[in-house]
């Protein structure tokens, strides 16, 4: 098929060997790419069975059709594998610009599967792979492990690394590309570490990308690109970042403030939001490749306690999840706390909120001196945080470190008491920094019923109750209020539709805002010859939105598991939202009339299976359903 | 009537906190018109910082916090 490059590559690291997986056509056709093709290759050849840290997981690298396409957004790709955090099925999705280079090289992918014995390094030249041995980089930062690799191989290497955290298989680990771009969340860092891989290198040749239609394809993507130069939110975040209207949000009661107990903060708003990074500590705008948007940040803080050499800066999650949920609005320390999470290999609103449990539990006193060491933990104390509980956390060091290493509900688990009522998250992955009280009631429904947990880049239901898009093309023409849970299951059908085609085709959540329903058709017919209309790509999007559910489902996930804390759900205490409870149950029970899910299992119905050609064989997950 | 008005995040951008003279009974909605901002960008309306529906009937002294629903993630 144009579009893709036909092939995996496939890394069995406790063999040595590697080779190449070809998935048939009709996989690409009903699973499209990133996360969906991803589910689709772990239910044939994964193992239901294994620890996500057992040499037996798979860890897959995906791409979308789009990826190598010099089209805003389109740059980005997917990891997937059972969560350590959650031990549940999970992806994560990262800019930058390994994606086009693998698609360049010719593979749709990375599938890697064993552990070494040794510390190692995959090194990729168009088809051509080596395992190498890399010792020497074991215990290495992501910043100096990036540049001895880019020393050795050349700058035009692109590189994916994990950092000491992946090493030592802390549950929420990340890996970075070319130290800038995460696959921040749920924890695929450690799964990378589990399998001694430090990291990968890439070159391809050329930059050679066939597609089906290219006339039409080329208009359709100077279109849109010249249409994202032109957008007025996306010059928004062009110039203040993703955190551009962080103030905004403070009014709103989007922004969560220590822990989640508050949403309002007046003079912190100010001093966190994007406009402010600009003013103070901006040095030149980043972007992932091809893209037009620009939102990443590249930073300089020359003195004060949290002095800063230019290097990348934080975007609105880090800010938030080292500030106001920290109880700190000291802009500074979450430019710092943002590197050194990057720099050691940690997922930021994992690390941010994990950090804003143990504070709260120190404070109730479920957390002592005796567990924490002699460690004094306060909202707002950046210095203890950045220079002792991050590495604590990284190096799993001490009581603090191994406890806080597992994520905030293992944490709680532990320590007991009532230190569950303040963990804030879904299925186990700790939440983002959008509070469904003040950001959108729809939010806490998409957080709940996400396969990979709580997740705000799952589908864009916050864009849809912000107005930042309509639908009218498959009937989404409603204006949502984001502090009522009216027509929010109806707009979750729609959400979990999109976000499954978004996170399939790999494109960027904020750059595909400005492309309409009818153009996502045209692109997927113009670059892979899908030859859909509209209702066969939303077919395909609830397909794998099925897909992804059922997986879970065989890990043991059913209905009760689609929930969120109880903090987001109760009334807040200040701020716009104050008073306002969300209608949770009846939200939830809507969307599955809607979606035709079971309440107890949690799953598709039969017909929908049916309807949706998932009867697969050698399903691993349709017996018990049958 | 007279109503106070202040922006806060990106409609800092588009006008100053001002006060504003309103027909008697007009609503937030009327407010937000009252501005001419860009489609794109959707604004709501908080009064004493709680939030208010567009057809909420302003008074004379309210006082409004107006508020752009763009968020990055």
């Amino acid at each position: 098929m144009k579009g893709y490059s036909g092939r995996f590559l496939k890394v069995d690291l406790g063999s040595g060997s590697t080779g190449f997986y070809e998935p048939p056509d009709d996989h690409y056709r009903s699973f499209i790419g990133g996360a969906g093709l991803a589910a689709r290759i772990f239910l044939e050849n994964g193992d239901f069975e294994a620890d996500p840290l057992a040499p037996e997981s798979l860890l897959i690298f995906s791409l979308g059709p789009f990826a190598g396409l010099r089209l805003s957004g389109s740059s980005r790709f997917s990891a997937a594998a059972r969560s350590p955090l959650t031990g549940h099925w999970a992806d994560s999705s990262c800019g930058g610009n390994f994606a086009p280079e693998l698609r360049y090289a010719g593979f749709d992918g990375i599938i890697v599967s064993g552990a070494a014995d040794y510390p190692s390094l995959l090194v990729i030249k168009d088809l051509s792979v080596k395992i190498e041995s890399c010792q020497e980089l074991w215990g290495q930062g992501i910043e100096s492990t990036t540049s001895i690799l880019k020393h050795r191989f050349g700058q035009s290497f692109k590189t994916l690394a994990i950092g000491p955290a992946g090493e030592n298989l802390v549950k929420f680990a990340c890996i970075m590309n070319d130290g800038h771009s995460a696959f921040g969340r749920t924890g695929l860092g450690a799964v990378m570490g589990s399998k001694k891989l430090k990291a990968i290198v890439l070159k391809a040749s050329k930059k050679t990308f066939y597609v089906q239609d290219p006339e039409n394809c080329k208009r359709l993507v100077s279109d849109l690109n010249n249409r994202a130069k032109e957008s007025v939110t996306l010059g928004v975040m062009r110039e203040n970042g993703t955190a551009a209207n962080l103030e905004g949000g403070v009014h709103l009661g989007d922004v969560p403030i220590r822990n989640f107990t508050s949403n309002f903060w007046e003079e912190m708003a100010e001093a966190l939001t994007g406009s402010t990074l600009s003013e103070k500590y901006l040095i030149r705008r980043a972007n992932c490749a091809f893209c037009n948007v620009a939102c990443k940040r590249v930073v300089q803080i020359d003195d004060g306690p949290f002095a800063l050499s230019k290097g990348p800066g934080p975007e609105y999650e880090t800010i938030a999840a080292f500030g106001s949920l920290l109880g700190s609005m000291d802009l500074a320390a979450t430019c710092k706390a943002g590197r050194v999470c990057n720099d050691l290999g940690l997922d930021t609103i994992s690390c941010g909120s994990t950090v804003a449990w143990a504070i709260e539990a120190f404070e109730k006193g479920d957390l002592g001196l005796s567990d924490t060491e002699g460690l004094k933990l306060k909202w707002g104390d950046m210095r203890t945080i950045i220079e002792n509980l991050i590495p604590l956390i990284a190096f799993r060091k001490g009581k603090l470190g191994l406890l806080l290493a597992e994520g905030s509900v293992s944490a709680a688990k532990r320590t007991g008491g009532d230190s569950d009522s303040y963990t804030v998250h879904a299925k186990g992955l700790e939440a983002p920094m959008h509070d469904p009280r003040g950001g959108g009631h729809g939010l806490a429904l998409t957080y709940a019923i996400s396969h990979r947990g709580a997740c705000h880049v799952f589908s864009p239901m916050l864009f849809m109750e912000m107005g930042a898009c309509y639908y009218p093309e498959i009937g989404f023409d409603l204006e949502l209020d984001p502090l009522s849970s009216d027509n929010k299951p109806e707009a979750a059908v729609v959400a979990v539709t999109l976000g499954a085609l978004e996170n399939s085709a790999c494109m960027c959540q904020f750059a595909d805002r400005e492309i309409t329903i009818p153009e996502w058709v045209e692109l997927f017919n113009y670059v892979a010859g899908m030859n859909w209309d509209i209702e066969d790509m939303m077919k395909t999007g609830r397909r794998i939105f099925y897909l992804q559910r059922l997986i879970n489902h065989r890990f043991g996930i059913c209905a009760k598991d689609d929930v969120v804390s109880r903090r987001l759900l109760a009334p807040a205490a200040d701020g716009a939202p104050e008073g306002i409870g969300i209608n949770f149950e009846e939200m939830k029970r809507r969307f599955y009339e809607l979606m035709d899910l079971d309440s107890i299992s949690g799953s598709p119905s039969r017909q929908v299976i049916l309807d949706h050609d998932l009867v697969i064989e050698k399903s691993l997950v349709m017996e018990d359903l049958f | 009537m007279r109503v106070y008005v202040q922006p806060v995040g990106l409609l800092k951008d588009h006008f100053e906190a001002t006060v504003v003279e309103l027909k008697s009974n007009s609503t937030i909605q009327d407010l937000i018109h009252a501005f001419d901002l860009p489609k794109e960008l959707r604004a709501i309306g908080l009064v004493d910082r709680k939030r208010q529906m567009e057809d909420y009937n302003l008074k004379d002294g309210d006082v409004v916090t107006l508020v752009c629903l763009t968020l990055g993630g």
